[in-house]
């Protein structure tokens, strides 16, 4: 029951929230069904933790061999529970940005929420694919609606970009499809597909591609610094801090249990690639000169430690992944919130322009040193990859 | 009575709970209530540690585990707290000398707005919290933790005066810096990891010992590991190349410059060693090059501060001298006497710094010694407490310093006469330079405004009362360490950290001088050290050195360049990389790429839409031509 209600809460309420025509009812709605749904995933961990309300299964396209399977384990609480959480934060701390059109926004805001709770609950491929695609495509109206001055191109670059990954991602579930056993979409059938070591090549680069666009890791992610810095703030949280965990989880989830023996063979490379991201992404994040690049360029460098972590195929790097997407999330949207206040504050987000901060307000003092450690501390204490 | 040890969690709790209370109702609370919670949790803390200190001289010592902290499949890192000989000495160091500090500080940062002072003391709590952490961790994440934690108070600190740019470029710098040295310690730890699947003291030293079959560690795995732990600890105790942030880090408030960059956390790196004293006895290699990074420092910031004109920079050079000293203790594998050296430092320098301190709040702010003079006559008490400092860190007999700082020079001659030349040469430096800013600040003229002179006073109680107990203990702390030569047997430092070391000692086995020589080497270094001394004090306190510096003296004024070297070698070529990447790289090559996608799609859809004319006859034309191809194709094909 947990699952189903994590997926239909948002996506009804967001379907509702598009008649709303007053600004705060509309906000207000939204943040009543984040909330609800941060009910929902908390009592899904504690009071209601047994295994028959974590599951849910019901027909859903039989004729194809997929089903509305969900399931809510280890893997996809952590990150259940980071949307859970980031929802409601992200809702609160740009409450006072006032926005057109709110009914549209919000319910927009929270289909993305539906989408990204399906995809990290799916136990079938077609229906992963489905949310996927269902956390994505609100998304790209939120930016090319909302968005800054630059926002058209930028939001059609980011849209082919991770659509082509996508669609890259359908033609390979497709094929895993065709060879399982009992032409089915359910991810114990995928698991025990059998694939030849030259079917796991193309079908690794194919899944990698999907997912390494997503999360980006380089040199696919030139999209993700124009598209932060365009997308209104709200969004951009949702992006860095919740939607690049999809691709992580990807990997997670579907890369490395499918076709294993390819991913042991190209380990090597991604990490190679993944690293050398990181070194790239961190030089040029220290001379970003707009707060929003600056963090948009270190969390590239974050998720390619965790696409590092990942390859390196190692339970406790694999752990580490887990908590650090988890940490990062909340971090980076912590980072978000400094910027936007103090780009509401000052008007600007020129480091150059400004300076002093701490001084004129503590609050914010506090805040950015703060967060800024985090980030920091985690990303080098999960380092244990090896 | 019951065992104590158990209690030792107290030890950090206090610093924790001031700082949480401090932090969080800064703005609720007025300065007198912060000054206490701020100083009362330090001292609860000092009288916890002083009972487990006693149940430890008694012969109690445990490895106490609370929790476990991180457990991925069969490797697991344990909450857990070492409580023995070596970490006991450190706790007493720590909240004594710091709960000096603190009661220093209610009087020396009494201007600040009460937020402010609220948050100094939170920040100065949650340091005392992370670097008792560090020493009291029973494996080496613990210690991580403590040492990043210090690392960023350390941070917050240098930076508290954050409207100055310089003061934060002076915080970043200490950051960045340690955070270098902090990668290799984390290498370390994985590597250790890695070998032995624990990181628990225990474990890991005792893997260190296991030969034959049960063989954990190859020679290269013992010299690797110890050699990341050593740059490490250069990031953190400052020792080349990694010294150059101490200096700038005087930016801080003086209380913080005493605790942290001269009693405490800069001594880190000396616990972190001392502590895994068997990986090093091991690796003779790594000891060679402790020795002489050591050696190298504790001259090459010696020669510095001679020349030095701010009182709080001479102070700083010469702590990053004293400490080169401590690592050329622990590089002869005289694990107790870098310990020892650690603890009379830690009274005679947190001495020195505060006694600073006093001085600048007499001088309203002013730092520069070329404009004090005199100050004797108008500040009693810190000008003795501050002589008797003097006294100890040049090495004068029967003070704390000449103790630790014989007992190093006698295990540098065991090695070799040539680091004794070069070591008791930094001696006579020390002895000049601390001499030199001795008359030049509180002998001859008064040489700043008339005004300043106006308003020269001695300090008030909060700050005197500190700087007369860390004098006593300038003066007796040495008594710990009465060396064998003098006394058979009264080394009672020595026996008391016998068990740490115990193992280092039967594998580097014993190797005495004859006590003639030990009378001959002492007697040496204090008539030359006092002839020094003399020297420097007549030369100064009548002719203060207040002109420029010119010629090989500008060289030692200007820090022998390394700053700039610095500069000019990494962080030039690294922000230049990262303007080519971002320019270049960004925006041609990659997004180049990726647009050329683009326009080549667009590119071929234009050539393919040119055949879409709409005239049948085209039409009709293309489909015969296409008949006609795939007919020739089966037909040649079939055959």
């Amino acid at each position: 029951m947990i699952p189903v209600l994590l997926i239909f809460i948002p996506l009804l309420a967001g379907l509702a929230a598009f008649f709303f025509r007053n600004e705060k009812a509309a906000r207000s709605w939204a943040l009543l069904s984040t909330i609800l749904v941060l009910g929902v995933s908390l009592a899904g961990l504690t009071i209601c933790n047994q295994l028959s309300s974590l599951e849910h299964q019901s027909s859903w396209m039989s004729l194809l061999g997929s089903s509305f399977s969900v399931k809510l384990d280890g893997m996809g609480q952590l990150l259940c529970l980071l949307t859970a959480i980031g929802f409601p934060v992200i809702l609160l701390s740009t409450w006072h940005t006032n926005f057109a059109r709110a009914g549209s926004f919000f319910g927009l805001l929270l289909l993305s929420q539906a989408g990204l709770m399906g995809v990290f609950l799916s136990m079938d491929a077609l229906l992963f694919y489905f949310f996927w695609e269902l956390a994505l495509i609100p998304v790209y109206f939120l930016c090319s609606q909302w968005g800054g001055p630059r926002r058209i191109p930028v939001t059609f670059k980011f849209f082919i970009y991770t659509f082509i990954g996508s669609l890259l991602m359908l033609i390979g579930i497709i094929y895993v499809y065709s060879q399982t056993s009992n032409a089915s979409f359910a991810i114990a059938d995928f698991y025990k597909a059998t694939l030849s070591a030259t079917d796991q090549d193309w079908l690794f680069l194919v899944f990698f591609l999907a997912f390494a666009i997503k999360m980006p890791i380089f040199p696919f992610h030139t999209w993700q610094p124009d598209a932060y810095e365009e997308s209104p703030t709200t969004v951009t949280m949702i992006l860095s801090g919740i939607m690049v965990k999809m691709g992580v989880f990807g990997l997670l989830r579907w890369l490395l249990p499918l076709v294993p023996y390819a991913s042991y063979q190209r380990g090597d490379n991604v990490m190679t690639l993944a690293i050398a991201g990181m070194i790239y992404a961190s030089l040029i994040a220290i001379r970003q000169n707009d707060l929003k690049r600056l963090v948009a360029y270190s969390s590239i460098a974050h998720i390619g430690l965790m696409g590092a972590a990942v390859f390196s195929i190692n339970e406790m790097a694999i752990q580490g992944v887990m908590i650090q997407m988890f940490s990062h999330g909340i971090n980076i949207i912590g980072m978000w919130i400094v910027v936007e206040i103090i780009e509401r504050n000052y008007g600007t987000r020129k480091i150059s322009e400004l300076g002093g901060l701490a001084q004129k307000s503590t609050s914010d003092g506090d805040i950015i040193p703060g967060s800024c450690f985090c980030q920091h501390r985690f990303t080098t204490h999960e380092r244990v990859y090896w | 009575m019951s065992n104590i040890l158990t209690l030792a969690y107290l030890v950090p709790l206090f610093p924790l709970i001031g700082f949480l209370v401090n932090g969080l109702l800064r703005k609720q609370l007025n300065k007198p209530l912060i000054g206490i919670i701020g100083s009362g949790s330090i001292l609860a803390s000092f009288i916890v540690s002083l009972l487990i200190f006693l149940q430890v001289k008694n012969g109690a010592s445990d490895v106490i585990t609370y929790f476990n902290f991180i457990s991925v499949g069969d490797f697991s890192i344990p909450f857990a707290f070492q409580i023995d000989q070596l970490s006991s000495i450190f706790l007493l160091i720590i909240t004594g000398v710091g709960f000096l500090i603190h009661v220093y500080s209610t009087s020396y940062m009494h201007e600040e707005k009460t937020e402010h002072f609220g948050r100094y003391f939170a920040y100065l709590n949650l340091f005392v919290f992370s670097m008792l952490l560090l020493v009291m961790g029973a494996n080496y994440v613990i210690m991580f933790i403590g040492w990043e934690g210090v690392g960023l108070c350390s941070y917050l600190l240098i930076g508290f005066w954050f409207k100055k740019p310089e003061y934060n470029k002076a915080a970043n710098k200490a950051f960045i810096m340690n955070r270098i040295g902090d990668l290799a310690f984390l290498i370390a730890i994985f590597w250790i990891i890695g070998k032995v699947n624990s990181v628990g003291y225990t474990e890991v030293l005792a893997a260190a010992q296991a030969t034959g079959d049960a063989q954990v560690f190859s020679a290269f795995d013992l010299t690797g590991i110890t050699i990341l732990l050593f740059i490490g600890a250069t990031g953190k105790s400052a020792q080349i190349p990694l010294y150059t942030w101490l200096p700038d880090a005087m930016a801080g408030p003086t209380p913080v410059s005493a605790l942290i960059h001269a009693a405490t956390m800069v001594t880190a790196g000396i616990y972190m060693i001392a502590r895994s004293n068997i990986l090093y006895t091991l690796s003779p290699l790594t000891l060679d090059i402790i020795t002489w990074i050591g050696l190298a420092t504790a001259l090459l910031a010696a020669t510095i501060a001679l020349k030095q004109n701010d009182i709080k920079k001479v102070l700083a050079y010469s702590t990053v001298s004293q400490l080169g000293y401590m690592f050329l203790a622990l590089g002869t594998g005289a694990y107790v006497a870098a310990v020892f050296h650690v603890m009379t430092h830690a009274f005679f320098k947190a001495l020195l710094f505060l006694g600073s301190g006093s001085v600048i709040h007499a001088m309203g702010g002013e730092q520069d010694i070329r404009k004090m003079g005199g100050l004797s006559k108008h500040m009693k008490v810190t000008n003795f407490t501050f002589l008797i400092g003097c006294l100890a860190i040049a090495g004068i007999p029967g003070l704390s310093g000449f103790f630790s700082k014989d007992e190093i020079l006698a295990n540098a001659f065991i090695k070799s006469p040539v680091i004794y030349g070069i070591g008791l040469f930094t001696a006579l430096l020390t002895a000049f330079y601390m001499f030199r800013l001795y008359a030049t600040t509180f002998l001859g003229k008064f040489r700043g405004t008339h005004e300043q002179e106006h308003h020269l006073h001695e300090s008030p109680a909060a700050i005197t009362i500190p700087l007369i107990v860390l004098a006593v203990l300038s003066v007796v702390g040495g008594y710990v360490g009465i060396p064998a030569f003098i006394k058979e047997g009264a080394h009672s430092l020595n026996s008391f950290l016998s068990p740490v070391v115990a193992e280092s000692n039967t594998i580097l086995g014993e190797h005495h001088i004859s006590h003639s020589t030990e009378w001959m080497l002492a007697g040496i270094s204090t008539v030359l050290i006092i002839i020094v001394v003399i020297f420097a004090w007549t030369k100064f306190s009548k002719r203060p050195d207040t002109e420029e510096a010119t010629g090989f003296g500008k060289v030692l004024a200007d820090k022998w360049y390394v700053d700039e070297l610095y500069e000019k070698i990494i962080v030039n070529p690294l922000e230049k990389l990262g303007g080519f990447f971002n320019r270049v790289m960004e925006t041609s090559v990659i997004d180049g790429l990726v647009n050329g996608v683009g326009r080549l799609v667009n590119y071929g859809s234009r050539q393919l839409r040119l055949i879409q004319s709409g005239q049948v006859g085209n039409y009709v034309l293309l489909m015969v031509l296409s008949m006609l191809l795939i007919f020739a194709i089966q037909f040649f094909l079939r055959k």
